[in-house]
């Protein structure tokens, strides 16, 4: 019930917790949904090439396409068999339209013969690997490789999970512990890495020793309790810095998503691409919050109807967490793959414009909660404010790209104000849509 | 803002057990005249375009008309707790009147004020009727209750022995009140100063809600203590007497006009104490909250311009720029 009670009753600092894990059971698999809408770019500049024509037949996990250019490009795959629809523009999560494959599915999910990574001239390490693991849709990234010679001495892996409700890497680790660690070694393998740093929580002990106990004749693999959850937008400022610094070479880090890593290992060993990924479906507008494997592709709207969401009352669909997640205009786009929940919220009381006359704004009133529980220690308000007026310079000087776009102090306004939007909307007047680190975190291309 | 409200309950409830039904009178007043006056305000002044016909419709789902948020409610409450309980009914109407228009809506609506608006109102009251707002009378007793429950409106008229309260007793007449009496309130003073046990009951419910923090009432009491031990007086005589207590937990922690910083509130609350002790001891008001807060108010822009941090803009190195 994240949405409806009044400012005095609830707002601590993050949302409530529903129990750590969203169900106790294994994860399920959503049906197939009858169509799939895959992007080929990330944003409407991406150079993409396409490898199929409308009214072609595929099968799931055929290449449908390469997003990027050769040879930092990524592979595209159908999620499921059917019938090439349509090529062209359609609505994507981060962008406005972008070019996209639709298909209509058949509801067989027949798959295509594939050859596993290991045995192919892909195996061994260096460029070709990577380049191998890009070619099965992976996001690997590729940009910090090249400039390093393919070479990196360390990996980090941040499993803590920042967002409340969304307990998707947990319920991978808990499944699939020797999957994730054997992705770990193919990937520390193929970029000659010699130790990884895993990340928890520090209160999830059962899942600590999972993990190790998987990773326990790999001598590389250091699995660490967090005291905190750290927000994955922070990783590359905040946790390179602070726990690389004082070992031998700080910049030769790469950071892979948990995944990514389950994806390298189902490549590696039964070559199939990444067409499929577990997802947390949370939030007050879903009666049956679930953890599921759902394809690559899906529309949202399909992923709320079928966990029980009624469409008509919902007042904020997110992709991502209720904090960080990325609010979507129509549930038409498709999900993407990297994104690690969908948070819909319901709202009631809805004017001409479908906003929520309930949760309407109001002046600031400068209570400083959102000061409070910054972990950017920045003045959100204050710098909304300038926003507000136009007054992005001043913004920059009072700390605007210092924020990690967490979201706390838009969770915490009492006054409802869009205080992340605000922020969001200063960074991309300054310094372009690359700027913003919740969109440059669910970029494909660029890992 | 009802989270005040609900804090504000414990001392409604001790003031009417003191000094009568009047007392929830005067709260009652100062309520409705402070919510009517920005209704009032806010649909010809700040309401473009505004329909009567489906008035109550209009009302509420209208987004310039936000009195329903609780701040006029609370400062109404404020207002009422600042006043003597033998002020007629039209101090508190015009002091609600003076607090929400010119305190706050002038300057342009809720969290654009400069200073506190309940404060505003008392401090107006004062300058311009100060026999009225200056005059105590004592808690009644419980024989005087059962005679003023009466049906009709004259029952309810405190005609109370008039009474000095401890701090006037002490600046004109020397003479200190014992520590019980302070605490509990059975003392002569303003509706809501008296009883430190409700207004701590009331403080210690904001403090775990998480709608005020420590910062500005430990500082402001902690450095009212300290000055008042340094100067020679009694320090807890000074704490608990008059409307310290009451400014630290409720008058200056309004949250729009204090310092947005943990250092700025502190410094806030500190200029706030020292204030207050110095106007008690050296000037010529027995009672010096008011003002202090008032004054505190003023310098809180400039304080919170010299404790926010400066900010290096995010280094872009080999580990930013990999990614």
């Amino acid at each position: 019930m994240d949405g409806f009670l009044p400012t005095f009753i609830r707002r601590k600092a993050r949302p409530p917790f529903p129990g750590r894990l969203a169900q106790e059971g294994p994860a399920l698999k959503m049906e197939i949904p009858e169509r799939v809408v895959v992007p080929l770019q990330d944003t409407p500049d991406t150079p993409y090439e396409v490898a199929v024509r409308a009214e072609e037949t595929v099968r799931s996990g055929q290449l449908l396409g390469w997003m990027g250019k050769a040879p930092a490009r990524l592979g595209v795959h159908a999620s499921t068999s059917g019938r090439v629809d349509r090529v062209g523009p359609a609505p994507h999560p981060l962008g406005i339209n972008v070019y996209s494959v639709s298909i209509t599915s058949d509801g067989n999910d027949e798959g295509c013969v594939s050859s596993p990574l290991k045995s192919g001239e892909a195996g061994g390490n260096g460029q070709k690997a990577i380049e191998g693991f890009r070619e099965m849709g992976i996001p690997l990234n590729y940009g910090l490789l090249y400039a390093r010679g393919f070479k990196v001495s360390s990996l980090l892996v941040n499993a803590t999970e920042f967002e409340p409700h969304i307990t998707s890497s947990h319920q991978l680790i808990r499944e699939f512990p020797q999957n994730l660690v054997e992705g770990l070694k193919v990937l520390m393998g193929a970029c000659s890495a010699s130790r990884a740093l895993v990340l928890l929580e520090k209160d999830m002990p059962s899942l600590i020793k999972a993990l190790k106990e998987a990773g326990a004749e790999a001598p590389g693999i250091v699995v660490r309790g967090a005291g905190r959850p750290c927000p994955e937008t922070a990783t590359k400022d905040f946790l390179l810095r602070k726990l690389f610094s004082g070992g031998p070479a700080p910049a030769e880090v790469m950071s892979v998503s948990l995944s990514s890593l389950f994806a390298i290992c189902r490549a590696w060993s039964s070559g199939e691409p990444f067409t499929e990924r577990l997802i947390t479906i949370a939030g007050s507008g879903i009666k049956n919050p679930q953890n599921t494997w759902v394809k690559i592709g899906t529309p949202l709207a399909h992923l709320i109807q079928c966990s029980g969401g009624s469409l008509p009352c919902l007042g904020r669909v997110a992709v991502g967490g209720p904090l960080m997640g990325i609010p979507q205009y129509s549930l038409e786009v498709p999900l993407i793959k990297k994104a690690r929940g969908i948070f819909a919220a319901v709202a009631f009381l809805f004017d001409e414009h479908r906003r929520s006359r309930f949760y309407k704004r109001i002046p600031c009133v400068k209570c400083a909660k959102c000061v409070d529980v910054c972990p950017a220690s920045i003045i959100p308000s204050f710098i909304a404010g300038l926003i507000d007026n136009k007054l992005f310079h001043d913004a920059e000087q009072w700390g605007v790209f210092n924020c990690i776009e967490c979201g706390l102090c838009e969770y915490v306004c009492p006054s409802r104000i869009p205080l992340l939007e605000l922020m969001k909307h200063g960074k991309v007047s300054l310094g372009g849509e690359g700027c913003l680190l919740t969109r440059s975190n669910l970029e494909t291309l660029s890992g | 803002m009802f989270d005040v409200l609900i804090a504000s309950l414990p001392i409604v409830v001790a003031s009417t057990f003191l000094f009568g039904l009047r007392a929830l009178w005067i709260t009652l007043i100062s309520v409705v005249t402070a919510m009517a006056t920005e209704a009032l305000i806010q649909i010809f002044f700040k309401a473009p375009g505004f329909r009567f016909r489906p008035f109550l419709y209009n009302f509420l789902t209208s987004d310039d008309i936000t009195v329903l948020d609780g701040s006029a409610l609370a400062t109404g409450l404020l207002l009422a707790f600042t006043l003597p309980p033998g002020s007629p009914f039209w101090i508190p109407m015009v002091g609600a009147f003076v607090a929400i228009a010119i305190g706050k809506q002038v300057f342009g609506g809720i969290g654009h004020n400069v200073f506190n608006p309940a404060l505003v109102g008392r401090a107006f009251l004062l300058a311009a009727w100060p026999a009225q707002t200056t005059s105590w009378t004592a808690p009644i007793s419980w024989s005087r209750w059962i005679c003023l429950l009466g049906p009709s409106p004259h029952s309810w008229m405190v005609d109370g022995v008039s009474a000095a309260t401890p701090l006037s007793l002490l600046s004109l007449q020397g003479h200190t009140t014992p520590l019980f009496q302070l605490m509990v309130g059975n003392i002569a003073g303003s509706l809501g100063e008296t009883s430190a046990l409700a207004i701590l009951l009331g403080a210690a419910y904001l403090l775990y809600k998480g709608t005020i923090s420590w910062h500005i009432p430990v500082s402001y009491v902690g450095a009212a203590f300290l000055l008042s031990l340094v100067l020679g007086e009694d320090p807890l005589f000074h704490v608990f007497a008059g409307g310290l207590l009451l400014g630290a937990f409720f008058m200056a922690t309004d949250v729009v006009t204090s310092p947005v910083t943990k250092w700025g509130r502190i410094l806030f609350g500190v200029g706030a104490g020292v204030l207050t002790i110095l106007i008690r001891l050296f000037g010529a008001f027995p009672e010096g909250v008011c003002y202090s807060i008032l004054l505190m108010n003023g310098l809180t822009p400039l304080i919170d311009k010299y404790t926010a941090r400066t900010y290096q803009p995010p280094k872009k190195d080999a580990i930013t720029e990999g990614g």
